[in-house]
């Protein structure tokens, strides 16, 4: 992985980057709900 | 930005769209239990209750998993099994991981490729099996998160009965948790396997996952 330039192809890492946090985002609320819930 | 909008689209749309039907289940999903709870007598939840519910996270990770266990399991399996003129499918005959060349690593590898793809050694071998593993990790924590949520909506209705809540150890072993975790699994390999075996014959014009509208039937691995 490489520094992004303005416009190249490198700007797909937002979306790798979104996707990424977004699954380990829903994982970790659904862990958290499970383990804290009364 | 115009740019950036046309070449990430796939993953945008399919992003949007998963955001938007999250959110609705979260709202039919609150409807249902409040129903389910107004039926047997109990009071209804607030929607930020629901979203912060095992019910929910028990119904998204169910889903989730199953997804996951799917796209890890086909990238491993179309590595070893193929399926004549199949697009989903590699040539028969080149059946395993493939030769350092075809692979473009080591020594092979372009100015282009990625660095891990170039180093050799761990960080190599990790690399080459980067997508089956993060996939493969995601189901396996979905999967976790499902029967911990499920355990926990199990263990709500005992008590709702007046029965004893049972450990999650022992819910693991439960059919309530299976039946839950197969009918997700049945779904996800039928729509594999039909991708495997329609994309021989029938044919979408236009997209990648199919093959070119004039291929022949017995042409394997040719995207449109």
């Amino acid at each position: 992985l490489r520094a992004p330039k303005p416009g190249n192809p490198y700007d797909m890492r937002a979306v790798f980057t979104i996707y990424v946090a977004v699954i380990a985002a829903g994982i970790l609320a659904a862990v958290l709900v499970a383990i804290t819930e009364t | 930005v115009k740019l950036f909008l046309r070449e990430n689209a796939l993953s945008l749309f399919f992003g949007a769209i998963f955001a938007a039907t999250l959110l609705a289940q979260s709202f039919a999903g609150q409807h249902a239990y409040n129903a389910e709870q107004a039926a047997h007598g109990g009071s209804g939840v607030s929607w930020t209750t629901y979203v912060a519910s095992a019910h929910y996270w028990g119904a998204v990770m169910e889903n989730w998993q199953s997804e996951f266990l799917q796209f890890a399991l086909f990238i491993g399996a179309t590595i070893w099994l193929v399926q004549k003129g199949s697009n989903e499918s590699k040539q028969p005959g080149s059946e395993g991981t493939e030769s350092d060349q075809q692979q473009k690593v080591g020594r092979y590898a372009d100015v282009s490729s990625p660095l891990w793809a170039k180093v050799g050694g761990l960080r190599q071998r990790i690399y080459e099996n980067s997508l089956l593993l993060v996939m493969g990790s995601i189901f396996l924590a979905t999967w976790l998160a499902q029967s911990l949520n499920n355990w926990r909506m199990f263990n709500e209705a005992q008590r709702e009965h007046d029965e004893a809540a049972i450990s999650w150890g022992r819910y693991l072993i439960d059919p309530d948790f299976w039946e839950r975790t197969l009918q997700n699994w049945q779904s996800e390999f039928l729509a594999v396997g039909t991708m495997a075996v329609f994309t021989i014959y029938l044919r979408q014009r236009g997209s990648p996952e199919s093959k070119p509208v004039g291929a022949p039937h017995d042409e394997t691995a040719s995207s449109g």
